[in-house]
């Protein structure tokens, strides 16, 4: 049994404010943009105990909580690295050859798609989908940060500067 | 509104979907995820249908009908997307029908047999789930998942419990319970009816039989006064499982845990096989043809010794109606008046002003009409899991409910204001309450068994009987056993005989025959051990008496140790029967399975007696005509009739000591039920301290609690924040371990 | 006229006897096809269905998964199965007994079976001393199973 965790008063507050774009009756709804908060706040990912207490908060059930967790690629329930990098391959980054750049991304950081360094350096996700740059493309996407029109060489620079 | 099924015109509600009008004909669509009572999510597209001028085949269950819609269900087009459905269904399945017990009544074997093609264009290798243990009831073999989701919606929706969920997507989708928590709810044995493939089992059935061997007995439910109905699967005469039969006005088509694996108790090590006597205090066996003869023998020598009044009867409700008919005939015609079946009350100040007997006032199924229920001293999950569906229903639609109890209680239908008070400050409470929201509606106040423990019983019910008229409500009784209603009705009370007719002079109550050293003691079908509000008065009088005599079919300590006489009655699956519910529903059985030969049928060994006595001898059916002409004269919607007697409020400052009724120990059958007490909820067996008597800085481990001039020593115990002040709670698993008396003032030792 | 003369002839030098004897004759210089049983037997086919047995996979462990399918085919109703959960989980048999006087050796249990457990072996030659030998019990049928592993093996390569 993992300890209890206690939701910080901060991201009880943001919490709240998720809670409050739905009906007053209606918790589920939340649990979905409280789960990214909780995430944002605890490395990249959920654990079991975060889980139990975001549905004590939001007196909903346990297994709803871990229900959309799972469900939803963009919510980790493992620890992964500490960067994440999401690399588009919708059709306009597709047709630059956002490919190419997948390819040498896992080959240079030696992982593939969905994983994470083993220095926990780096996490490449999955499923990515359109991250609405296409008159950029192919771009990538590092810790909500956009990086456009990217060439091999870019990437290699972009990621030797992040620590 | 009309529609065509098939070219043939039906009649159908505007708001009906067209499954409902197709089951309501009798016209088969094959389903997996569509359940009438649960919510539609049309996932698993069997039963999609060819609508005329609609491209593709629609599903059933989700498509609303309109005027003049054209269904086919026998089309080529249907018949085609339900072919493909199927296959798409059994890529994943495995082909081990030959060892998975739902095989023969599988639903996903019928429809594939019947609507699926004869072989697979699937060729790659099938994914396999790792399996789960969820529950000591249910077993699980989680590749057989068709992903239905029903079990999951019936524990969000019905059971109000939300705890198995679809975890992960698409190819890994799986059925789970949180981490590694398993399913705790009272009523999750209903997901094994609901699963439709073989993923949810049975664990106490596992492999003992198959479907097809088995033969099916109705009866109802000896676990609480809901009467819920169930038919027995009996193979080899055991009885290897139980499944509900479908009573929309009772369980409809649930059944709570206790009901569906209580029948495990029958089967414990104790039962009692063999009639015994004690000579020259030993206990010696006696031919089962002979113990009537010697009981009789000795009911009548201590009637010629002694005075009738000397002599003291006990009758556990939950014996059935033709054994408490049989019961007090032979006694009053005997002249025996001592007769009591409620053994587990101590007050009886009540009894005169109580009504006929105790009633729900309402039928289950009207409780969702009411504006208010107010719970008083009932955990409803916990004593009457059965009720949670129903209360789940009626909040849906708007019914607010109440609950005061002294202990802080979880329940799995939303609650709106709980009271959790100590058996003091909940009786000053009523005597001036008005619950303002409750004013002017539709009011609902039900007393729960645990009221009936209380020293001072009769006090509170006065005091709930203001109550209830200040806030103008009608007031509903659920009781601890299956059959009290009898116990009432037939004439099991020292003051009143059958069909509640009063007597002139009445007997001694069950606390005044434990107390008068009474010289004969006859007990029907108890448990010494745990039915008994005080046991150390039982173990007291049981010395003094002359002559004990038990039947019964469990033998225990105190009967081994006590018993002068050992008669081993059936059970209430071996033997004919009748049990009257909470509402007054008169409802009969028959045997379902044969008995050791050496154990008689309680109503037969009343029956003989009798007619060792010369009196009337009965058959099951004269028996049962007589109850029912008594029963047609009585109104079974009589109110409380509580006189005006002055109580006086007791303010002392003791400490209160309340049992809590253990879910699996309310009654010596699901006592014993082996698997029922290894699952989660079961293992609530502790004692719970409030925090204001018990000073935890002095850190000590053991609480000295003294009742009656004895001195308890507890180790196990709890300090909990949320109980009332000055309350000790423990659970009724417990009782006769380190406690006298069920409800009673303690105080503690430093 | 003609049809009565012929007759007459035919009675006169008892032709149908003479032809009737002579088939007798011609066997006597022929080999006998009589087998003298018990010393000698006749063939049996692959598809002989005689004596049951019970039979095991390669590693030991006993074919029979208890799903009475065979017990529910039989239309004789000579088989009677228990099954329980064994310690490790799996579903066998605790008893298994045929009632071989019931028994019409129809073969359908074979073919019942899911898992080819229930064979009938060429073995047609048993007796009882004994009327209670009659049920034949699932340890007996393991046995009978081992010993004619090898002949059933061959009978199913012979039959494809």
């Amino acid at each position: 049994m993992t300890n209890k965790y206690t939701i910080p008063i901060a991201i009880k507050n943001e919490i709240d404010h998720v809670r409050a774009k739905f009906p007053s009756n209606e918790n589920k709804p939340a649990i979905i943009e409280s789960l990214l908060i909780l995430q944002h706040h605890n490395d990249g990912f959920v654990t079991d105990s975060i889980m139990r207490s975001l549905a004590e908060y939001l007196s909903v059930s346990e297994i709803d909580v871990l229900e959309v967790a799972t469900f939803y690629t963009m919510i980790n329930t493992e620890p992964v690295g500490r960067n994440v990098i999401s690399i588009c391959n919708n059709v306009s980054c597709m047709l630059r050859g956002s490919d190419d750049i997948l390819k040498h991304v896992e080959k240079k950081l030696c992982v593939k798609v969905g994983q994470s360094t083993t220095d926990k350096k780096f996490f490449l996700k999955d499923e990515i989908e359109c991250l609405a740059a296409c008159n950029g493309a192919p771009m990538m996407q590092i810790n909500h940060k956009n990086y456009e029109n990217l060439t091999l060489d870019e990437v290699d620079d972009i990621l030797d500067k992040i620590k | 509104m009309k529609i065509y099924i098939n070219n043939i015109e039906y009649d159908a509600n505007p708001d009906e979907t067209i499954i409902q009008v197709a089951d309501r004909n009798n016209i088969k669509i094959p389903r997996f995820c569509y359940h009438k009572h649960l919510s539609v999510v049309a996932s698993c597209r069997m039963c999609l249908v060819e609508i005329e001028g609609v491209k593709f085949a629609q599903p059933a269950c989700s498509t609303p009908i309109k005027e003049d819609m054209r269904i086919s269900t026998k089309s080529s087009k249907t018949k085609e997307a339900q072919k493909s459905t199927m296959e798409f269904l059994l890529i994943n399945h495995p082909l081990d029908c030959p060892i998975c017990d739902q095989a023969g009544e599988c639903e996903l074997q019928d429809v594939s047999l019947k609507h699926g093609d004869d072989h697979s264009k699937y060729l790659e290798f099938k994914r396999v789930v790792v399996d789960k243990d969820i529950s000591p009831l249910i077993s699980t073999e989680m590749t057989r998942c068709i992903h239905c989701s029903r079990c999951v919606r019936f524990g969000e929706e019905v059971a109000g419990n939300k705890e198995l969920g679809l975890i992960n997507r698409g190819e890994f989708t799986e059925i789970r319970a949180f981490i590694e928590d398993g399913v705790s709810s009272e009523l999750s044995g209903n997901m094994i009816d609901l699963c439709p493939v073989g993923a949810l089992n049975n664990k106490l059935y596992s492999y003992k039989a198959r479907t097809w061997d088995l033969k099916q007995h109705p009866i109802i439910s000896p676990h609480d006064c809901i009467g819920s109905n169930i038919f027995y699967h009996v193979y080899n005469n055991e009885i290897v499982r139980a499944i509900p039969k479908e009573n929309s006005d009772i369980n409809q088509t649930w059944l709570s845990d206790r009901d569906r694996f209580g029948y495990q108790g029958i089967y414990s090590k104790d039962r009692c096989y063999v009639s015994k006597h004690r000579k020259n205090k030993t206990l010696e066996r006696v031919d089962s043809q002979d113990i009537i003869k010697k009981v009789n023998n000795a009911i009548n020598s201590s009637l010629d010794k002694n005075t009738s009044s000397k002599i003291g009867s006990f009758i556990s409700a939950q014996s059935t109606s033709e054994e408490m008919f049989l019961f007090q005939n032979l006694l009053r015609k005997l002249g025996i008046k001592n007769i009591d079946h409620r053994t587990n009350e101590r007050d009886f100040d009540y009894q005169d002003t109580y009504p006929l007997m105790p009633s729900l006032g309402c039928n289950i199924n009207d409780l969702s009409e009411y504006d208010n229920i107010i719970l008083i001293g009932v955990n409803i999950k916990t004593e009457y899991p059965i009720l949670t569906v129903r209360l789940n229903e009626s909040v849906k639609q708007d019914t607010k409910i109440y609950s005061y109890h002294y202990f802080n209680m979880d329940e799995d239908f939303p609650v709106e204001k709980k009271f959790v008070m100590n058996n003091t400050d909940l009786l000053s409470l009523f005597q001036e309450h008005t619950l303002e929201s409750c004013r002017n509606k539709k009011n609902l106040l039900v007393i729960g068994p645990n009221i009936t423990y209380f020293s001072n019983q009769s006090v509170f019910l006065q005091a709930l009987d203001k109550f209830a008229k200040n806030i103008n409500s009608q007031i509903g009784y659920l009781t601890d056993f299956c059959n009290s209603t009898s116990g009432w009705i037939l004439g099991n009370v020292p003051h009143r005989t059958i069909g509640g007719v009063k007597l002139d002079n009445p007997g001694l109550n069950a606390t005044e025959m434990l107390e008068n050293d009474l010289s004969t003691l006859i007990f029907y079908n108890l448990d010494p051990e745990n039915d008994f509000h005080n046991s150390s008065a039982l173990i007291n009088s049981l010395q003094k008496s002359e002559c004990n005599i038990f039947f019964t079919s469990y033998l225990t300590p105190i009967i081994e140790k006590y018993a002068d006489y050992i008669v081993p009655i059936s059970t209430y699956a071996e033997s004919d029967g009748s049990f009257i519910n909470i509402e007054g529903r008169f409802q009969s059985f028959n045997k379902v399975i044969t008995p050791n030969s050496n154990v008689i049928d309680g109503w037969r060994a009343l029956n003989e007696l009798n007619i060792l006595n010369n009196h009337q001898a009965y058959t099951i059916e004269s028996i049962r005509s007589e109850l029912s002409s008594t029963l047609s004269k009585i109104d079974f919607t009589s109110k409380i009739l509580i006189d005006k007697k002055k109580y006086e409020l007791d303010k002392s400052t003791k400490v209160h000591k309340n049992s809590l009724r253990h879910i699996y120990s309310t009654d010596q059958i699901v006592r014993r039920a082996k698997s029922l007490n290894e699952t989660i909820q079961a293992n609530n067996k502790s004692v719970y301290v409030s925090r204001d008597i018990f000073d935890d800085s002095e850190n000590k481990k053991i609480l000295k609690v003294v009742e009656n001039n004895r001195v308890f020593k507890i180790d196990n115990f709890q300090i909990r924040d949320d109980l009332p002040s000055r309350t000790i709670v423990y659970s009724s698993s417990f009782n006769n371990k380190f406690t006298e008396s069920k409800s009673t003032f303690v105080s503690l030792k430093k | 006229m003609i049809d009565k003369t012929k007759k007459m002839i035919k009675s006169l030098f008892l032709v149908e006897i003479v032809k009737g004897l002579s088939i007798t004759g011609k066997k006597l210089f022929k080999k006998p096809i009589t087998v003298q049983y018990p010393e000698e037997k006749t063939p049996q086919s692959s598809r002989f269905r005689g004596l049951h047995a019970l039979r095991r996979y390669p590693n030991g462990e006993e074919r029979c998964i208890g799903c009475k399918l065979c017990e529910a085919v039989c239309p004789a109703l000579a088989i009677s199965i228990d099954t329980e959960m064994r310690s490790d989980g799996t579903r066998r048999t605790k008893k298994y007994d045929i009632d071989l006087f019931k028994c019409v050796y129809c073969g359908f249990c074979e073919e019942a079976c899911p898992v080819d457990a229930i064979v009938e072996t060429k073995i047609f030659e048993f007796h009882f001393e004994d009327r209670n030998e009659k049920v034949i019990n699932k340890n007996d049928l393991l046995k009978i199973g081992d010993l004619y592993e090898r002949e059933e093996l061959k009978d199913r390569k012979n039959l494809g």
